[in-house]
């Protein structure tokens, strides 16, 4: 999948868990901490993402990324790697 | 030194109306609204009947859902958050009060649906699964809206949950242990999973073939057939007397209580333990049998307990009270009907006026003082709040108007 397909499911993933931020412009820099994602949403929008992506990792493996960016390349290279 | 406790907010979600005056309207036109139920999930190749909240209605003013939210949770929130405006208290006031939900397995139907959603793989099933099923999700949820910070109890005590969850924050005030307690009756979100065995084991009622809806609801009529669920949810605001100087109002004292365990996992009720309960609330008030002006009972409509439940009045020497059923209008709200009661029994004291009993054509017994089907004017000074919950559980509480 191309990243940014990987991208448009993270922020559709976002906009479904956290509604309030469905309307925000969200660029690679912006980190879920810094939008006041909590822990437990964080986990919703990746098994969210993960299930669309019909990706198969332990939600530990996706705590590394310090951002939307770094969080979508990953992500990419996981699928790739399927 | 025994505190006495009031009563200074009240909360409540209800199909019958939401919030104090709109459901006290509500229960003295009978407005009830049972239907074969449409929640997600409340079906599979059944036609349960049961009485459901207008969502756009109760919960318009809520802030826009974050992480899930579910309808207990919503209606949890949405009723305590109405008592906390009625006892005109700020956040350090919340940071000082105990929340008490009376209630368990309030997400039953919303953990169906993930089940259905996630079968194929559940590899994925949804993270906030993890707090849906744990009994504190839905207490945890309202503590973290509100502001409650002095305590987090969670009793979970069947259809006698909420009258359980007041009669243990009416406690803790009386000691001297929380000078104020949140008390929520929290909404049972049953599945088709629960109301079929609720069903098959002869509790809940079953349409007949030529039933309408409107008519299976009918508790101590000769001809009722069972329970018939509803949703509600309620929130009452207990305070020690004495510390509460703020400009409020008191709604209502309790007066006296109790709790007894019949040692029973059948669901069948006691009429010794009826009759027990009644005496050592009655006893804990100061209060005779003849002064209870006005007796709310559990009443669900149950085939056994109506008839053990009347047995038991008349045993106490309460038959001379007037009488109603609450369920007949709201339906049974299970976890949250102690509350729900509790509610609709200040709301008729303070209008001195009680609400008609829907469907009660050919009651059980003749020689109790029934409100029948149309609402009748009373002053009462004193009245009494029954609940009775499966594993023999029994409770009651005196109230008194100030």
């Amino acid at each position: 999948m191309h990243r940014n397909d990987v991208k448009d499911v993270l922020i559709s993933a976002i906009a479904e868990v956290r509604p309030d931020l469905q309307f925000c412009k969200l660029e690679d820099h912006d980190s879920l901490l810094a939008l006041g994602v909590n822990s437990m949403e964080r986990a919703e929008i990746i098994i969210d993402v993960l299930r669309e992506l019909k990706l198969k990792i332990p939600l530990i493996d996706t705590y590394g990324p310090k951002n939307l960016g770094e969080l979508v390349d990953l992500l990419a290279a996981r699928c790739y790697a399927a | 030194m025994r505190h006495e406790v009031i009563v200074s907010g009240i909360g409540i979600v209800s199909p019958v109306g939401c919030g104090a005056s709109n459901f006290l309207d509500g229960l003295l036109t009978s407005r009830a609204n049972f239907a074969v139920m449409s929640r997600p999930g409340r079906q599979c190749e059944s036609s349960f009947v049961g009485a459901q909240i207008d969502d756009s209605l109760a919960f318009a003013d809520a802030p826009s859902e974050r992480l899930r939210q579910t309808l207990a949770a919503r209606a949890a929130v949405t009723a305590a958050s109405q008592a906390i405006a009625q006892a005109c208290l700020d956040e350090s006031d919340l940071a000082h009060t105990a929340l008490y939900l009376g209630g368990g397995n309030l997400q039953q139907r919303e953990l169906v649906l993930m089940h259905e959603k996630h079968r194929a793989s559940p590899t994925y099933v949804s993270p906030v699964y993890g707090l849906n099923f744990q009994d504190t999700d839905v207490a945890a949820y309202c503590a973290q809206a509100l502001g409650t910070r002095a305590g987090m109890m969670v009793l979970h005590a069947a259809s006698a949950s909420g009258l359980v969850a007041l009669v243990e924050a009416a406690q803790a005030i009386a000691e001297g242990r929380f000078q104020r307690c949140l008390v929520i009756g929290g909404l049972q979100d049953i599945s088709h999973w629960e109301a079929q065995a609720l069903t098959n084991m002869g509790a809940m009622a079953a349409l007949a073939a030529d039933q309408e809806p409107m008519a299976l609801n009918r508790p101590f009529d000769r001809n009722r057939r069972g329970f018939v669920y509803g949703e509600g949810c309620a929130a009452l605001m207990l305070e020690r007397a004495d510390s509460c100087n703020r400009d409020v109002e008191p709604i209502a004292r309790l007066a006296g209580w109790a709790i007894l365990n019949d040692g029973s996992r059948s669901p069948a009720a006691s009429t010794a333990a009826e009759v027990a309960v009644i005496e050592r609330a009655l006893a804990v008030a100061g209060l005779q049998a003849a002064q209870i002006d006005y007796v709310n009972p559990h009443g669900s409509g149950s085939l056994q307990g109506d008839e053990v439940e009347l047995s038991a009045l008349r045993k106490a020497g309460l038959n001379g009270a007037y009488l109603n059923s609450t369920k007949s209008i709201t339906g049974h709200t299970l976890t949250a009907c102690g509350a729900v009661e509790t509610v609709a029994t200040v709301l008729q004291m303070r209008a001195s006026r009680l609400h008609a009993s829907r469907n009660l054509s050919t009651p059980l017994a003749t020689d109790f003082n029934w409100v029948g089907q149309q609402p009748v004017q009373a002053r009462i000074q004193n009245a009494l709040k029954l609940s009775y919950g499966f594993g023999g559980i029994n409770a009651a509480l005196c109230l008194t108007s100030v």
